[in-house]
C-alpha cells in the first residue's frame, strides 16, 4: 500500500469545506429558530384574539337569550359595579321534555380576568364557574342604553339595552352588546 | 473512505435541517389554518346573528305599521315570508298570534300598594277549565305558587323544598312571568297543554285573548257558561260579517256588547253578573305575536330562532325576547 494512492483532502479544502457547511446548517438553524419565535408570537396573539373572540360570542349569546322581567326581586338582567353582570336567559335542555329552560348566568370582572358562572334558575349557588379569558389589562362593562321595556322596581336597579365591554385604558378597545335584541 | 461518500454526509444533513424546517412550517401553518376556521366560524355565526337580527327587525316594522294602521297585529297584509341574504343564506318566516290563549298573568293583578294579588275572576276561569277537563286543579297553584311572592306554597309547605320534591332543580320566578319557555318550569303545565295544545300561555302586556283566534274547543274552555254545542255555534257566527242579533244591513262592530248579545241568545238567558266579568278579559284584536325564523345558510345548515312580539303600555310593537338561533332544533 502506497500513500500515493488516497485521493484525500488537503487542510485548506476540508477548512473551506467545514465553514460552507458550518454556515449553510448555521443559517438553516437561524431559519427553524425564527420560525419558532415567529410561530409562537403568532400563537400567542391568534390565542388572544381566539379567547377575545369566544368571550365576545359568548356574551353576546347569553345577552341575546336574556329575557326581561323580574326574578326573585332583582332584574333580570343587572349590571352592578361595572364589573358584575347577570344575566337570565333561555338555555336549550337535551334529552328531556323541556325544550327551553331559563338559567341565571353571571359575568366577573376580577383583576383583568373575566370568568362566567351557571347557576340553577333563582339560586345563588354556583354550578360551575369558569375562566373565560385572562386579559392582563383592565377591564370593564359601561352600560350604555337603559331599557324601556320593564319599569325597574327600585330607583337603584337599571337594566341594561345596550352595554359595552371595555378593555384598557390604553389602545382601549370597545365590544359593544344589544340586550335581548331590543333597544 | 472515498469523496463520493463524505459529500453524501453534507446532503443528508441539509435534506434532514430541510425536512425539520418544512415540517415545523407545515404543523405551524397547520396550527393557524385551525385558528383561522375557528375565527371564521365564529365570524359566520355573528353574520348569522346579525341577519336574523335584521329581519326582526323587519317584523317589528311590519307589526308596528299593522298596529298603527289597523289597531290589530293579526291583519292579513301582505308581509314578505321568504328572504335572501347578501350571504346567499335563505330566511322564512312564519308568524302567528299568540294570544289564543290562557295567559297565566291575568291571574294576578297589581294592588295600590304595588303588590300582586289573584283575580279571582280570572282564578275561577281557570278553575273552570280544571273541571271542564276533568283534571286535577293543583297546575293552578302551582302556577300561583310562581307567580306569587310567598316563600311558601298553597300547602303551607316552602316552596323550593315543593320544587325539589317535583324533581325540579330551580326556584320560583316570583314575579309575572315573561316567556312561553318558562311555563314548562312550572310543575303539571307539560301535561296540561299537552291535553290542549298550547291553552295555557305568557304575555307580558297584553292580559286578553283573542276571541276571534279561538278554535271551537278553546272557546268552550275559556268560556265556563259555554257549551260544546254552543261553542261551535258561536264560532260559526263570528266568522260571518253580521251577526244575526246585531243590527241588519250593516257589517257587525265586533264589540263585547255585540258579542254578549249573540251568547245570550244561544243559551237563551241573559248572563248572569260574574258571567259578565269573564267577558271583560275577551278581545277582538290581537296584541301578541309570535315568530318562527328558519335561517338555511349557504352550505344548507339550518338553524331555527323564535322571537315574541307584544305591543307596549304605549301601543307600541316591542321584540320582549328571542330564542335562538339553534342548529335544527324543531320549533
Amino acid at each position: 500500500m502506497s500513500f500515493k494512492n488516497f485521493g484525500g483532502f488537503s487542510l485548506i479544502e476540508l477548512i473551506i469545506s467545514i465553514s460552507i457547511s458550518s454556515i449553510i446548517v448555521g443559517v438553516l438553524f437561524s431559519i427553524l429558530t425564527n420560525i419558532n419565535i415567529i410561530e409562537k408570537t403568532v400563537f400567542k396573539k391568534s390565542h388572544e384574539t381566539i379567547n377575545t373572540v369566544y368571550a365576545y360570542n359568548l356574551l353576546k349569546n347569553d345577552l341575546s337569550n336574556s329575557l326581561p322581567g323580574i326574578v326573585n326581586g332583582e332584574l333580570s338582567v343587572k349590571l352592578k359595579n361595572q364589573n358584575e353582570l347577570t344575566i337570565n336567559r333561555i338555555s336549550l335542555v337535551q334529552n328531556s321534555d323541556l325544550k327551553f329552560k331559563i338559567i341565571k348566568v353571571t359575568w366577573n370582572i376580577e383583576n383583568g380576568k373575566l370568568y362566567r358562572s351557571i347557576y340553577e334558575f333563582g339560586h345563588d349557588k354556583k354550578s360551575n364557574e369558569q375562566l373565560i379569558h385572562d386579559f392582563q389589562r383592565e377591564i370593564n362593562f359601561k352600560l350604555e342604553k337603559e331599557s324601556n321595556l320593564l319599569t325597574a322596581i327600585k330607583s337603584d336597579q337599571k337594566s341594561p339595552s345596550l352595554l359595552s365591554l371595555i378593555l384598557g385604558p390604553k389602545n382601549q378597545e370597545i365590544y359593544t352588546f344589544k340586550v335581548g335584541n331590543n333597544l | 473512505m472515498t469523496n463520493q461518500k463524505q459529500n453524501g454526509y453534507v446532503f443528508i444533513t441539509v435534506a434532514v435541517i430541510i425536512t425539520i424546517l418544512i415540517s415545523s412550517l407545515t404543523i405551524a401553518i397547520s396550527n393557524q389554518n385551525k385558528n383561522i376556521d375557528l375565527i371564521q366560524f365564529y365570524e359566520n355565526s355573528n353574520v348569522m346573528e346579525e341577519e336574523i337580527s335584521a329581519i326582526e327587525l323587519v317584523i317589528t316594522e311590519y307589526l308596528n305599521s299593522n298596529f298603527k294602521n289597523y289597531n290589530d297585529l293579526l291583519v292579513n297584509s301582505s308581509f314578505q315570508t321568504s328572504y335572501e341574504t347578501p350571504t346567499n343564506a335563505k330566511i322564512s318566516v312564519k308568524i302567528k298570534p299568540n294570544d289564543s290563549c290562557f295567559n297565566i298573568n291575568s291571574l294576578f293583578y297589581k294592588n295600590s300598594s304595588n303588590n300582586l294579588e289573584v283575580n279571582r275572576v280570572e282564578f275561577e276561569r281557570l278553575n273552570s277549565i280544571t273541571k271542564k277537563l276533568k283534571i286535577n286543579n293543583d297546575v293552578i297553584y302551582s302556577i300561583q305558587d310562581w307567580i306569587d311572592t310567598d316563600n311558601v306554597n298553597n300547602q303551607n309547605l316552602e316552596e323550593r323544598l315543593s320544587l325539589k320534591s317535583n324533581g325540579f332543580t330551580w326556584l320560583p320566578r316570583n314575579y309575572l312571568a315573561v316567556s312561553n319557555s318558562e311555563l314548562y318550569m312550572i310543575p303539571g303545565i307539560i301535561k296540561f297543554n299537552e291535553i290542549v295544545g298550547d291553552l295555557l300561555c305568557v304575555n307580558l302586556y297584553n292580559f286578553k285573548f283573542n276571541v276571534l283566534n279561538l278554535n271551537s274547543k278553546k272557546l268552550y274552555l275559556l268560556l265556563p257558561f259555554l257549551s260544546e254545542k254552543n261553542a261551535e255555534d258561536l264560532l260559526e257566527i263570528l266568522k260571518k260579517d253580521i251577526w244575526p242579533n246585531s243590527k241588519d244591513n250593516s257589517k257587525t262592530i265586533k264589540n263585547i256588547s255585540n258579542f254578549q248579545k249573540e251568547v245570550e241568545y244561544l243559551l237563551r238567558r241573559p248572563l248572569l253578573l260574574k258571567e259578565k266579568k269573564l267577558l271583560d278579559n275577551v278581545s277582538f284584536v290581537s296584541r301578541s305575536m309570535y315568530a318562527e325564523i328558519l335561517y338555511e345558510n349557504n352550505l344548507g345548515e339550518q338553524y331555527t330562532s323564535s322571537s315574541k312580539y307584544e305591543v307596549d303600555s304605549e301601543n307600541i310593537v316591542k321584540l320582549i325576547y328571542r330564542n335562538g338561533p339553534f342548529k335544527e332544533i324543531p320549533m
